[in-house]
């Protein structure tokens, strides 16, 4: 209890550290807040309804998808995994650390936007904050099961980029963030359903018919974890 | 007291047999070195007795904690030495040892991280990782592999000092003079099997003392191998002189290690 402790206390220190959570978690998201927000609030009116939720869903989605698979690619690659294992580390050790590190990070993120969203562009505050704390925590945790599932099933840190970004756009573009998603076509707003920032999006916007949809891909990913960790194990 | 049982291992890649029955006791206050030509399975053997391959077959015992350092370890770029160092301790449950980080030069480097370490200073943090935890037997896959002399030295000390405190250590080498000053025994892998484990005088009994003769006449010479010096030099002079030829100089030098191993597994 207390390595994991002591690792996951370092982990939050090294995502600061190494600049990949850093860029993605925090200075991305929140110049992308600064920027877009002010052109929102310009050109969309009533937009300070939705701002909160669609900032912090941006900014949960780029933090955990860009930021933690190319950190556990390199935490998981055979010459880091066997130095881990044969100093006793166990399997899980890097994911849970990692994952909880990302986990907390973006709480902050969106702790960040909760206060400056209403101060800098009047958006709206969510009516019953309690619920909208919680469906976050689903949120940001069903989406750093996704990114930690990904980070174990790639090989490679440029495959984990890449596949970061395939996965971060059609979130991100589909979810209903930029555009009402009833005004895509059927098989776009189909194909959004599959990413869990759309029903982020949905029960941060107070949807509460998205909870089990969330709830469910959460769970898929963290059993997904658990199978790739099981993989990584019997693999050398 | 045995620190390490290795029996009857065996150990295949798809249809390439690796290890084909390996046995092997390694006890405390021992050194030996596992010596082969590339491919020859010192590494699997390792790594299986590490408990990061699964044999096909056969069984290893270790008796205590095991301390291992490996050929190939990374760490993340941005973790420095000390965390590096500290957070093994808290996987093994020990205290960070502060005279062994001094001991191997770790605590010139602690703050730096790991990105900026040389080859060098990665291994012997990885070395300080081994150690961590006071385990009763290492496996050092290519423990010198990249450190400059004094390095080198320095950990040579060092393995001699745990050998001493009865630690038990097996470690593969490519470094003759290496194992020559460090190794109480030595196994020879060859095609998946130890044709050799003995102490070192052991392998030269076995082999016969072979020396390597080098007679020179003015610009002539004529080199030659020989289990029995004595008779082949005195008969090689007097072929010399039996020619007119007028003997400037002779050499006679004891085969190495490594030519007795080259020999060994030639034989085999």
């Amino acid at each position: 209890m207390r390595a994991f402790a002591y690792g996951f206390a370092l982990q939050v220190r090294l995502d600061l550290r190494s600049r990949t959570m850093l860029v993605a978690c925090y200075l991305v998201p929140l110049l992308f807040f600064a920027v877009v927000g002010g052109i929102f609030k310009a050109v969309m009116p009533g937009v300070e309804a939705t701002l909160l939720p669609n900032m912090t869903v941006f900014g949960v989605t780029m933090g955990a998808l860009v930021g933690l698979p190319p950190t556990l690619c390199e935490l998981y690659s055979p010459p880091v995994k066997n130095l881990c294992r044969v100093n006793g580390a166990p399997m899980a050790f890097s994911l849970l650390t990692c994952a909880l590190s990302a986990f907390l990070h973006l709480l902050v993120l969106s702790a960040l936007l909760f206060v400056a969203a209403p101060l800098a562009f009047g958006a709206a505050r969510p009516a019953q904050p309690l619920s909208y704390a919680l469906g976050l925590a689903l949120f940001v945790f069903a989406t750093t099961a996704l990114a930690s599932a990904l980070g174990l099933a790639v090989k490679q840190q440029a495959q984990a980029s890449l596949w970061s970004v395939v996965l971060f756009l059609p979130s991100i573009l589909l979810s209903g963030i930029f555009f009402p998603a009833q005004l895509l076509p059927a098989p776009l707003r189909a194909l959004g359903l599959l990413f869990p920032a759309t029903w982020g999006n949905r029960l941060l916007l107070g949807e509460t018919a998205a909870l089990w949809p969330l709830v469910g891909f959460a769970f898929l990913c963290t059993a997904g974890c658990a199978a790739l960790l099981r993989a990584k194990k019997r693999e050398k | 007291m045995k620190a390490l049982e290795i029996t009857g291992l065996k150990k295949s890649y798809g249809q390439h047999a690796v290890l084909r029955g390996v046995s092997l006791c390694v006890g405390g206050g021992e050194t030996v070195a596992l010596l082969g030509a590339n491919g020859a399975g010192k590494t699997t053997l390792l790594e299986c007795a590490e408990g990061l391959r699964r044999p096909d077959a056969g069984r290893v015992t270790v008796h205590g904690r095991a301390g291992v350092q490996l050929q190939r370890a990374a760490l993340p770029g941005a973790l420095r030495a000390m965390e590096a160092v500290t957070l093994c301790a808290k996987w093994k449950r020990a205290p960070v040892d502060s005279s062994l980080l001094c001991a191997l030069g770790v605590t010139e480097f602690a703050k730096s991280p790991c990105a900026a370490l040389s080859t060098g200073q990665q291994r012997r943090l990885h070395l300080a990782m081994a150690l961590t935890g006071s385990p009763g037997l290492l496996f050092l896959d290519e423990p010198t592999a990249g450190l400059d002399p004094q390095g080198r030295a320095a950990l040579h000390e060092l393995l001699q000092k745990l050998r001493a405190a009865g630690k038990a250590i097996l470690l593969a080498s490519h470094d003759m003079a290496e194992v020559s000053a460090l190794c109480t025994r030595i196994a020879v892998l060859h095609q998946g099997r130890i044709v050799f484990c003995g102490a070192p005088q052991e392998l030269s009994k076995r082999l016969g003392a072979r020396h390597r003769v080098v007679i020179r006449c003015g610009e002539k010479e004529r080199r030659f191998e020989t289990a029995d010096v004595g008779r082949d030099l005195a008969q090689a002079l007097l072929d010399c002189r039996a020619s007119g030829l007028s003997v400037t100089d002779v050499q006679v030098t004891r085969a190495s290690l490594e030519e007795q191993v080259l020999a060994l597994t030639k034989e085999g």
